[in-house]
């Protein structure tokens, strides 16, 4: 395994990964860590014929889960904006970490066991079949959490409306 | 079924799907500390371990925990009936030949007085005994019906081809107790590891834990105690809440151990864990 390439292909994902399940931007680094000691760890039961960035969100998941109990934090508090990336221009960067923030912000609204399939759906582009298999659910609770999520985020959207460009 | 995201949505999550990598200093950093744990586990593992019942505040942990010194009892008893029924290693071991080599191949405890007795005579030659764990196991597996075995001198020298260098650089100071010692090296190395991980289990360490049945795996892929390794790992997944791996482990380990003594256990686990 190298783990140096493991991680710098899926650092950023995890750590986008971590805010989007709402894990504040100021615990991000040690759960990042504790999501790839874990990666670390687990390796070997990776099953390689799979795609790797849902197994690894699972893990990614689960680290989340530890620390909302640790912290007693099961409702969360608005999403903090990140700081914008400098490697687009500064313009687009703002307007993209905006845009992001204010999903983030419905995506908070989300309960988390659904937000999870809805992230892996809908932002990550994976197969619900593979969901389930990552998260270790049935078939037809991934597809349960995948309906309830979008009508969770369409009830917060329709509460506080975003538009798609970023501009509220 | 119907799994197509509405496009308004879809839309509005777009700048999700396109966030861009995180500042690179920032990983750097993470990368950095993560590399430092990675890179001394004993460290995280060998604090002065606390007791399993530190901190038993989650519902689940408590059941953990008591899965965990239940299986600390079933670690001696399943060894000792692997003793028993497993590989048969006490015909081989009668008293003529270095007894203590035989016996440590199968033996999960220290076997105490009557390995030692046989090797304390033989202080008159050569240091023979110093022969070196490696050696022992060898040794052992190597003559599997060996009772009338050659004298112990054409033994030695068939078996430990470095016998001559060996003494030289041990110095023979106890040479009663030295072979008795040796035999329970490996296991003595194993149980260390296992220990290891499960001390770090009951400090809900889950990651060092495993990291420990990994360490353990590497080194003894089929040790003599792979199978309370196996178990422990099934504990430190459901631990970590990974229950699809801890589920599928403990399937294979139902499949591999029918007659384990630990079945009872991770089957109990098994059915606690959430679908």
């Amino acid at each position: 395994m190298d783990f140096r390439r493991i991680f710098d292909e899926h650092a950023s994902y995890v750590f986008h990964s971590l805010a989007r399940l709402g894990v504040p931007n100021h615990h991000r680094d040690d759960l990042v860590q504790e999501v790839f000691m874990t990666v670390h760890a687990l390796f070997e039961d990776y099953d390689q014929s799979r795609p790797f960035r849902p197994w690894v969100f699972a893990i990614a998941y689960r680290v989340c889960l530890r620390h909302r109990r640790k912290t007693g934090r099961n409702r969360e508090l608005l999403v903090e904006s990140d700081a914008p990336s400098t490697e687009a221009g500064p313009h687009e960067a703002l307007e993209g970490a905006e845009a992001r923030a204010r999903v983030r912000e419905a995506l908070a609204n989300v309960e988390v066991h659904r937000r999870a399939v809805l992230i892996l759906k809908d932002i990550d582009g994976q197969s619900i079949p593979e969901i389930a298999h990552a998260l270790g659910i049935p078939l037809n609770t991934a597809y349960s959490r995948l309906r309830l999520a979008r009508a969770d985020l369409a009830a917060a959207l329709t509460a506080k409306p975003l538009t798609a460009g970023g501009a509220a | 079924m119907d799994d197509e995201l509405d496009p308004a949505l879809a839309a509005l999550l777009a700048p999700e799907r396109d966030a861009p990598a995180v500042d690179a200093a920032r990983l750097e950093a993470v990368r950095k500390n993560l590399e430092a744990a990675i890179a001394a586990p004993t460290a995280v593992l060998d604090p002065s371990p606390q007791p399993p019942s530190a901190a038993p505040s989650a519902p689940a942990a408590s059941g953990l925990m008591r899965l965990t010194g239940m299986f600390a009892l079933g670690l001696v008893v399943g060894a000792a009936g692997y003793a028993t029924l497993g590989p048969k290693p006490m015909p081989l071991a009668p008293p003529i030949e270095p007894a203590p080599v035989v016996l440590s191949v199968r033996s999960p405890e220290p076997d105490p007085a009557p390995p030692v007795a046989p090797l304390a005579p033989p202080a008159t030659s050569s240091p023979a005994p110093s022969s070196a764990p490696a050696r022992a196991v060898v040794s052992a597996q190597a003559s599997p019906a060996a009772s009338p075995a050659p004298p112990a001198a054409s033994s030695g020298v068939a078996l430990a081809p470095t016998a001559p260098t060996a003494p030289t650089v041990e110095p023979p100071a106890q040479p009663a107790l030295e072979p008795s010692a040796r035999p329970q090296t490996l296991l003595d190395e194993e149980r260390g590891l296992l220990e290891r991980g499960r001390v770090a289990l009951a400090r809900r360490d889950w990651v060092s834990s495993l990291e420990a049945v990994r360490a353990h795996r590497q080194r003894f892929p089929k040790g003599q105690l792979a199978e309370e390794r196996d178990a422990l790992e099934v504990q430190g997944l459901a631990a970590g809440g990974h229950t699809a791996d801890a589920r599928r482990r403990g399937e294979a380990f139902l499949a591999a151990y029918p007659q384990s003594m630990l079945r009872g256990r991770i089957d109990a686990l098994l059915r606690e864990l959430p679908r």
